[in-house]
């Protein structure tokens, strides 16, 4: 596989396990106000060093979770055209698992 | 006074006169020493052992053994270096490029000169550095093209022995089984044999424990690998098994057909990334698979969605959403094996797939030429770094030759021919003796594509180019 395919594949898939339902733990149909309170906990979990809060579940295993992943996702579920793009794919994954 | 004058290569010939005189010595005193303490109690096979096998041993072998075996391994890669000067085994030209070797081996990076030959060694420099870098299809690159080199180019037997050696210790340490067996295939030497064995077995291979055990004396890394060999050596000593096929990455996709099709997608990027071959028929199977998610229907399913979430231009978001999939669908064709095409390819979103991934690769090709434009050669341009692009350029032609034929002669006939051609001589005119390794091979390569294309003018004006090359 050239070096270029190799990277924009790592790159999709990335981006797919970084899917903001998956890292806010929240169900799809989540209103924002949940969302927010849900990332707002998240936010106080981790300044905390609670372990429980620094992984977060993806169908191919665990993955790490930063406050800064955790505030991105966030600001794409505010807007309703990621959204719909995150609600998606996570439907599909929430299906499969 | 240059080091090059009236044709003459005083470094040359300054270190033939050494290695002249380092025989000679070794050999008087030899002879006087051992000959003067055994006082003519030799008998003959001793005589030949002392006054012959071991004067051999010793001016052949035993700077390279005790310069990359002894000094090396505790970091003193100077005196390594400095002790293969000694060697009649490391030609002249390879000096400077093993040292460079020697300098990425010990993470120190490539020098900031212009000087740095393009050849097997500063290639092995560039495949370790990028392993170590964590860039995989970089290093596999440059190792398959180390491996499929023409008959004629050079590839020194110390270079394939403690070159690739050092890459393949690199894969076992990470326990890349798969690259172990890829880096081992361009290599040589007991230790690269031994790990290529254990790799084997770890597969699944069955290899009889007296082969490892010998493997295991007589590599120079026994210490490290002998828990290895022994589970090796146990797994190998039971009843003989027969091996399944490995778990491909289709069998969510065809075991699993009541698992949603965004995680079967999902699985399948996953596989590509970890460099899983993907079979054309799983992705194929995988397209089809979302066309009831992403028709007519489906589209205004997503429509309604975005209006519910109040989402400006809800068709629009609905056609961005399946053009995304699409392209993703087009990245994964890009890393398929073998060619994407079906009967009913010529619709729907499959047909959409298949005329995508042939638009990708055309340009794919295109930004390949563009990288090697020789009009905008500068001398700045490294040849090993030439003969990446090249290396790119071709990957991506091989790749549309696969995929669609007729563009590949279409755009050989029209632009890569020339372009390649005339890249190479821009590179091995600016670079001449620097380059000849790499141009050698491009010429060549254009040689027997040009062959392949029943065009002989090329093909023979290439083959005269690549005697040239190699010959300077």
């Amino acid at each position: 596989m050239a070096i270029a395919q190799s990277s924009a594949i790592h790159n999709l898939l990335l981006r797919h396990l970084e899917n903001p339902f998956l890292v806010l733990e929240v169900a799809v149909t989540a209103e924002i106000g949940d969302i927010e309170r849900q990332a707002q906990k998240l936010l106080a979990m981790l300044a905390a060093g609670l372990v429980e809060a620094d992984r977060y579940p993806t169908p191919l295993g665990q993955r790490a979770r930063t406050p800064e992943l955790v505030r991105m996702a966030t600001s794409e579920l505010r807007d309703p055209a990621r959204r719909l793009l995150h609600e998606f794919w996570a439907c599909g994954w929430r299906r499969a698992s | 006074m240059s080091a090059q004058a009236h044709g003459v290569h005083w470094p040359s010939i300054l270190r033939g006169v050494v290695l002249f005189v380092f025989a000679a010595v070794l050999l008087h005193l030899l002879g006087a020493k051992v000959g003067v303490w055994a006082n003519g109690s030799l008998g003959p096979v001793a005589t030949l052992l002392v006054g012959v096998a071991a004067p051999a041993w010793f001016f052949v072998c035993f700077p390279t053994w005790f310069g990359w075996r002894i000094a090396r391994p505790i970091g003193l890669r100077r005196l390594a270096w400095f002790v293969s000067w000694f060697s009649p085994l490391v030609g002249r030209h390879d000096l400077k490029s093993l040292r460079i070797f020697l300098a990425v081996e010990a993470e120190q990076g490539f020098p900031d000169t212009d000087a740095i030959p393009a050849d097997a060694w500063t290639a092995l420099a560039a495949a370790l550095q990028a392993d170590r870098q964590g860039n995989a299809a970089r290093a596999h690159t440059l190792v398959d093209a180390l491996h499929c080199l023409p008959q004629e180019s050079a590839f020194p037997w110390l270079a394939r022995c403690h070159g690739a050696e050092a890459l393949v210790l690199a894969a076992w340490q990470r326990r890349d089984l798969q690259a172990v067996l890829d880096y081992a295939a361009i290599g040589r030497g007991r230790c690269v044999r031994l790990l290529g064995l254990l790799a084997r077995v770890a597969l699944g291979q069955a290899i009889p424990s007296r082969v490892l055990w010998w493997a295991w004396i007589l590599s120079p890394v026994r210490r490290r690998t002998l828990e290895d060999t022994r589970r090796a050596t146990a797994r190998t000593s039971g009843q003989p098994k027969v091996t399944p096929a490995p778990t491909r990455a289709n069998t969510m996709v065809d075991a699993c057909p009541a698992v949603d099709v965004r995680a079967r997608h999902v699985a399948l990027l996953a596989s590509a990334s970890r460099g899983e071959a993907i079979a054309a028929c799983d992705l194929l199977a995988l397209a089809r698979a979302w066309h009831p998610l992403l028709d007519k229907p489906g589209l205004a399913r997503l429509s309604a969605r975005a209006l519910e979430l109040d989402a400006r231009d809800a068709s629009g978001q609905a056609q961005a959403l399946r053009a995304s999939v699409l392209a993703e669908l087009i990245v994964l064709a890009t890393a398929c094996d073998g060619k994407v095409a079906a009967a009913d390819d010529q619709v729907g979103l499959l047909g959409e797939l298949v005329s995508g991934l042939r638009e990708q690769l055309c340009q794919d090709v295109e930004a390949g030429l563009a990288s090697i434009n020789p009009d905008s050669y500068t001398p700045g341009i490294h040849p090993l770094e030439a003969w990446e692009r090249w290396l790119a350029l071709r990957n991506s032609l091989d790749r549309l030759a696969v995929q669609d034929s007729a563009a590949f002669v279409a755009l050989w006939n029209g632009r890569v021919a020339g372009t390649v051609w005339n890249w190479t001589c821009a590179v091995f005119n600016c670079h001449r003796k620097r380059s000849a390794w790499v141009a050698h091979m491009m010429y060549l390569w254009i040689a027997e594509q040009a062959e392949l294309m029943g065009d002989m003018r090329t093909m023979v004006v290439n083959r005269e180019n690549a005697r040239i090359a190699l010959g300077v």
